[in-house]
């Protein structure tokens, strides 16, 4: 009879594509309604599992036998499985309605639910460092960094990227929509950290600062974004010109050692707080490696706002 | 006798689909030559008979006519006007039930493993008239002579579908007519399986269907002495079963038309005679024996593995069916399991629950042959039966 329990979920599902499925389906929900209710089961659906699986077995008959007549107790067994991982999918996706997350709040570890995170469970930020090690997020000096959105927002997000890094550029639409998404409340601070593991980094980060004399910070910072997979010698100057920059003026800094210094205090910078992978989130205390999903970070964002 | 001619006549054994079909008791494949025929009529003459003057209703008339010869040959019996349609044995013994006089307190008589279309009739005979029904231990003679004494009517099974067991009915019909009683004869598992000869047995009414013995399903054949169907009453009237009537009255047939009422299944009555036609040319003395054969290496089989055979152990008394149960075993599990084998047979109380209930009996397996089965067949079952027995060692 307990083998209901298990039929029912599973000719439920197969029910979905086949009629025959749906008829057997119908049969375990009269043998589970009577199970539940203590009585009997009359269908005879545990009977014809047991006896077709049984006959499956009969190659190795010990098997057979031992499945035949301990059908009760694997019943039970496989019952119980189910019901326990009925139990776990059903907390997992209460975790992920509330907090984002089917592991729970805060949690950074794989959610099959996160299709991102699911895409490359195990590396998914830059990095020239192998090893990770804690975060100092006290460290953190922004001052003078670009920023997006409401300076006077209440709530800062600070993000360690790389130009050159593709997983920086994945990040993307989901920055962009919580910058949208809380304008006035949260703004954003990207902190450039040139990876030399990626050509054009640097390139890319002196670029960047170049456009930012222009106040055209953020309009380079997306070109290069979207662009990243066409980074050359020559594509920097065609960027500046695609925004309105003008191309002496643009030349001449790019060719410049202006920004070596700064480049450099930055990088060193993004170690001392310890970030050996890009991009890496700050809010306030809150730190995440990798690219994140929308609801994990949208989560993290109103807990902060709330407080 | 030729089984492998005789297997390329059924479609649904085609080598391609490796099926052992071993529930003959419940009903048996068809062959070919019963399924033309049916077709021949639908295609050809798709009309009805004794009514309608055109040469399609002519050749139905013919059609059925034949058939209805080739069933009365095939019984022997006296004239073909003793052959009644109906639609199966359940119908026939329903049809003694009801127009057979009987009144409060008339005996009939039954034995104690009658299937429940022998049963039933008359436990709603009781209930209806208020007969007196008595029941004697199948096949003893003795029994029955104690009980046949004030008996109206004896009403028995002729081949058990439990076990294949039959009843001395030659006997026991002797010994009902010198008490003065009439005998039903349930010859539906005996007919399509043995030579069965009214004139010689002098049986007085006797019941079998068209789908054990090779023929359609929904057909079926009561035989009765002219005599005495003429003293019944039908039960049922309607088209076909009057010469004329008035608003008072009505002028009632002969023999068999009024006991035919209505539309009859044509292309049934045709395929049925020529199922009888097919069985006749086998010989049912060889497959008779065939089915004895067959049944001893299952019987040898069974009592190797310590099978409780339901019955005696000698195969000659249990014609083509080995019923049996394996240790604890429920029977379900093991017709679920030889399923999934592709072996058909039945399992549970085959509509005898009385004799079960009365037993002691969850039910059984029941292995039931035929013609068309062969020792190849039987070896691949006794496998499989002798795999499931290991189940339990």
């Amino acid at each position: 009879m307990v083998i209901c329990l298990i039929a029912l979920p599973v000719f439920l599902i197969l029910g979905i594509f086949s009629v025959k499925y749906r008829l057997l389906a119908k049969e375990a929900f009269r043998c589970f309604f009577k199970t539940v209710t203590l009585k009997p089961c009359d269908t005879g659906l545990d009977q014809k599992i047991k006896s077709e699986i049984t006959a499956r077995l009969m190659w190795w008959p010990p098997l057979a036998s031992i499945f035949y007549n301990r059908f009760n107790v694997i019943s039970w067994v496989f019952a119980i499985l189910i019901i326990t991982s009925t139990f776990f999918v059903g907390q997992g996706a209460y975790n992920y309605a509330v907090y984002g997350n089917c592991n729970g709040e805060n949690s950074n570890q794989f959610c099959i639910f996160n299709v991102v995170r699911a895409e490359q469970p195990e590396k998914e930020a830059c990095s020239k460092i192998e090893n990770e090690h804690e975060l100092h997020p006290e460290k953190i000096k922004i001052d003078g960094y670009p920023v997006r959105g409401d300076p006077d927002a209440k709530l800062t997000m600070v993000e360690y990227g790389c130009f050159g890094c593709p997983y920086t550029k994945k990040a993307e639409p989901v920055v962009r929509g919580l910058l949208k998404e809380f304008a006035g409340d949260v703004n954003l601070v990207y902190y450039n950290v040139p990876l030399s593991i990626h050509k054009y980094s640097i390139e890319a980060s002196k670029a960047a600062s170049c456009a930012r004399e222009h106040n055209k910070y953020w309009e380079y910072h997306d070109i290069l974004l979207e662009n990243q997979d066409e980074l050359s010698d020559g594509s920097f100057a065609r960027f500046a010109q695609e925004i309105g920059l003008d191309e002496k003026e643009f030349s001449e800094c790019f060719n410049s050692s202006k920004y070596d210094n700064y480049i450099n205090e930055s990088y060193n910078g993004a170690l001392a707080v310890g970030i050996y992978g890009t991009p890496t989130f700050f809010i306030n205390n809150v730190s995440l490696v990798g690219p994140q999903d929308y609801r994990t970070l949208k989560k993290m964002i109103k807990d902060e706002l709330e407080k | 006798m030729n089984v492998e001619k005789i297997r390329k006549d059924f479609p649904a054994l085609d080598a391609g689909k490796q099926l052992i079909y071993f529930d003959n008791a419940c009903t048996t494949l068809r062959p070919v030559q019963v399924m033309q025929k049916m077709n021949e009529y639908y295609k050809e003459y798709p009309s009805c008979a004794g009514r309608s003057n055109h040469r399609l209703s002519m050749k139905v008339n013919e059609e059925v006519m034949k058939a209805r010869k080739n069933i009365a040959n095939f019984f022997n019996a006296k004239d073909d006007s003793e052959v009644i349609f109906t639609r199966n044995t359940t119908e026939s013994i329903n049809l003694i039930a009801n127009a057979f006089k009987l009144k409060r307190e008339d005996i009939v008589l039954g034995s104690d493993k009658e299937h429940n279309s022998n049963l039933l009739p008359w436990l709603l005979a009781e209930r209806r008239i208020g007969i007196t029904r008595k029941i004697f231990k199948f096949n003893d003679i003795e029994d029955f002579k104690n009980k046949i004494k004030g008996v109206k009517l004896v009403s028995i099974v002729h081949t058990s579908n439990v076990d294949g067991t039959s009843n001395d009915v030659k006997e026991m019909i002797k010994i009902s007519h010198e008490n003065g009683a009439v005998v039903l004869l349930d010859a539906a598992q005996s007919a399509p399986h043995k030579e069965l000869n009214v004139r010689k047995l002098d049986a007085d009414f006797l019941a079998c269907s068209g789908h054990k013995m090779l023929g359609p399903s929904g057909i079926g054949v009561l035989y009765g002495k002219k005599e005495l169907l003429e003293q019944l009453t039908p039960f049922m009237m309607g088209g076909d079963t009057v010469n004329n009537t008035t608003y008072d009255g009505f002028e009632i047939k002969a023999l068999p038309e009024r006991f035919e009422a209505g539309l009859q299944n044509y292309s049934g009555i045709i395929g049925f005679g020529e199922a009888v036609n097919y069985l006749k040319k086998v010989g049912l003395d060889n497959i008779e024996s065939h089915e004895k054969e067959l049944n001893k290496r299952i019987t040898g089989g069974l009592v190797e593995i310590n099978a409780n055979i339901i019955g005696p152990k000698d195969a000659n008394l249990r014609s083509g069916i080995a019923s049996f149960n394996i240790g604890n075993i429920n029977p379900h599990d093991i017709s679920l399991m030889l399923n999934a084998k592709n072996i058909m047979l039945r399992s549970g109380m085959y509509c005898v629950h009385s004799w079960f209930n009365a037993n002691k009996i969850n039910g059984s397996v029941r292995a039931s042959l035929y013609l068309y089965n062969t020792k190849e067949e039987v070896e691949i079952f006794m496998k499989h039966i002798k795999d499931i027995a290991k189940l339990v060692r």
